[in-house]
């Protein structure tokens, strides 16, 4: 897991709440880590696809469907984009 | 029972000659024609026959309310028939309020869902979203192909493998067969605006437009509807010229004789072909003529007629007699209880092939003399297919609210001696007619007549 205190991962989390709020169609403040995408937020099989393509947008870098299927939470999301950023391409 | 009326309402439009209604009939009164050459890395495809288009000028797709998640699942035929359905709404004072973001669905004030519809015509729908994914899927097998960053290929085939691997998409996009399929520009317009009546893609190719607007008048006429977004979008700017070259290895586009901007001009003896617009789209809000009153809203002119036929003669030619498009018209006249007498103005189909407008304007001299105004739209927009017969009925609505008419550009010898409109005129116009003829041998008109009480 990052670490949530880092500033690094704090920027990156805030990102990503923007990016699943914007995706999700949600008003509220920020999205807490420990929202479920499916049955927290709401999330479908089509959101979930749009998910990735926002994610790569937003992180200028390619998402596999596949590993992106396994995320559940906001968490675990932000996790999987954090340990991909400079490792993989994302930026 | 008195047959129930339809008012148009509302008008949305971008074209070649403009991004608003405003600036399209501005720049059709002005005589403002939209030509320029075809783009240059077309030309490493093949030589073609035609060298000149009507490129869309650029939209501001997010200013029309599309955010940048949308348009990533949208083919741009789609997205142009939003920019024209959200400006025909706001012109016909319709409110339209967010009920769902993360759909994107809005709902309109005022309206009974159900009793709603949209009729939009395309010829081709998501065929630019079809190139692009079908390049995707070919240049990136498992083995991906090398692209380098900084070509050094002198010779011709591999820069052109270069030029098309740089152009690629990041990925193929996951929602390309909803944004291939034609029906999506009608779909998306009513998820859009929650309009649960009929929903219905005509695709006549260069009548579906007008045929759109004549299926709308007879669901409002038969009572299915009350209130319906009507009219036709069209994207064929793919960016290596493979639609341009299907018209143009047909040859049925407009060749530079001289000056490129001579190149289009229909009804005249020197004419060599259409001129091939990048996209466009135009719709039309249409009232049952009771609901349009209660609400207050201001009408522009009322739909009365419509008549359809077809050719069933050949894919690409018109039937050389001219018999069934002769028939649509006087379909149209019928329909709306008006002899041919009665026509102030004929918004012709003139596309400024040589078949289609000798026979068209021969059609229009039997049936109406020279009397009527006749003028081509596509002198000024080129020729938007799908979207073509619905700019034109948004025009000949404009035409009839402002008692004007624009121009034929390029229009200096006549192919027949009819009362062309050669540049904007006043004119005093009670009853019009815009017709419409496509490949496959569709044809449809549609008459309207000036607002009255």
């Amino acid at each position: 897991m990052s670490d949530p205190a880092s500033p690094a991962s704090a920027a990156v989390a805030a990102r990503i709440d923007v990016v699943i709020r914007d995706v999700l169609g949600l008003e509220s403040a920020v999205v807490p880590a420990g929202s479920r995408l499916r049955e927290d937020l709401g999330a479908d099989s089509v959101d979930a696809v749009m998910l990735v393509m926002a994610l790569e947008r937003e992180f200028k870098g390619k998402i596999s469907f596949d590993e992106a299927a396994q995320l559940s939470t906001v968490e675990e999301v932000v996790d999987y984009v954090s340990l991909r950023i400079g490792e993989q391409g994302l930026s | 029972m008195s047959r129930r009326r339809v008012a148009v309402t509302g008008i949305g439009m971008v074209s070649p000659v403009g991004t608003s209604t405003a600036e399209c009939w501005d720049a059709s009164l002005a005589g403002r024609a939209a030509v320029a050459p075809i783009p240059d890395q077309w030309l490493r495809w093949s030589g073609f026959q035609s060298t000149v288009w009507a490129p869309l000028p650029t939209v501001d797709f997010e200013a029309a309310g599309i955010t940048p998640l949308e348009a990533m699942r949208l083919d741009t035929s789609a997205m142009l028939a939003i920019v024209a359905a959200g400006e025909a709404l706001a012109d016909a004072g319709l409110e339209a309020s967010l009920v769902d973001a993360k759909r994107g669905i809005w709902q309109l004030a005022g309206i009974d869902c159900d009793r709603a519809g949209v009729f939009m015509g395309t010829a081709v729908g998501g065929i630019t979203t079809l190139i692009t994914s079908q390049n995707s899927h070919l240049l990136t097998p498992i083995q991906p192909l090398e692209c380098r960053s900084e070509p050094q290929a002198t010779d011709p085939a591999t820069a052109a493998l270069d030029t098309l691997l740089a152009a690629l998409p990041k990925r193929f996009n996951p929602f390309a067969a909803s944004m291939i399929m034609p029906n999506a520009v009608s779909a998306t317009l009513g998820i859009r605006y929650s309009l649960r009546g009929p929903n219905t893609t005509c695709a006549l190719a260069c009548a579906a437009g007008t045929a759109a607007v004549g299926h709308a008048l007879r669901s409002i006429r038969h009572g299915d509807t009350d209130m319906v977004l009507c009219g036709g979008a069209e994207f064929v700017g793919d960016p290596f010229g493979g639609v341009f070259r299907a018209f143009d290895t047909a040859r049925t586009l407009a060749s530079v004789v001289d000056r490129p901007d001579a190149a289009n001009r229909p009804f005249d003896r020197n004419r060599t072909g259409f001129l091939l617009a990048e996209g466009g789209a135009a719709v039309l809000v249409c009232e049952e003529w009771q609901h349009a009153r209660r609400r207050g809203a201001r009408i522009y002119a009322e739909i009365v007629g419509y008549g359809e036929s077809f050719d069933a003669y050949s894919m690409m030619i018109m039937e050389p007699a001219g018999q069934q498009l002769a028939r649509a018209v006087g379909s149209s006249l019928a329909d709306a209880g008006i002899d041919p007498g009665d026509v102030d103005y004929v918004n012709a189909h003139g596309t400024g092939t040589v078949v289609n407008d000798d026979v068209e304007s021969a059609v229009i001299e039997t049936i109406f003399g020279s009397r009527p105004l006749v003028n081509a739209t596509k002198s000024l927009t080129g020729h938007c297919i799908g979207a073509s017969g619905a700019i034109e009925a948004a025009i000949t609505a404009l035409s009839l609210r402002d008692q004007k008419v624009h121009g034929c550009v390029n229009l200096e010898d006549p192919v027949r001696p009819l009362n062309f409109v050669r540049r904007s005129t006043d004119a005093g116009l009670v009853w019009a007619v815009s017709q419409s003829s496509a490949f496959g041998g569709h044809n449809a008109a549609i008459v309207m007549r000036q607002a009255g009480p």
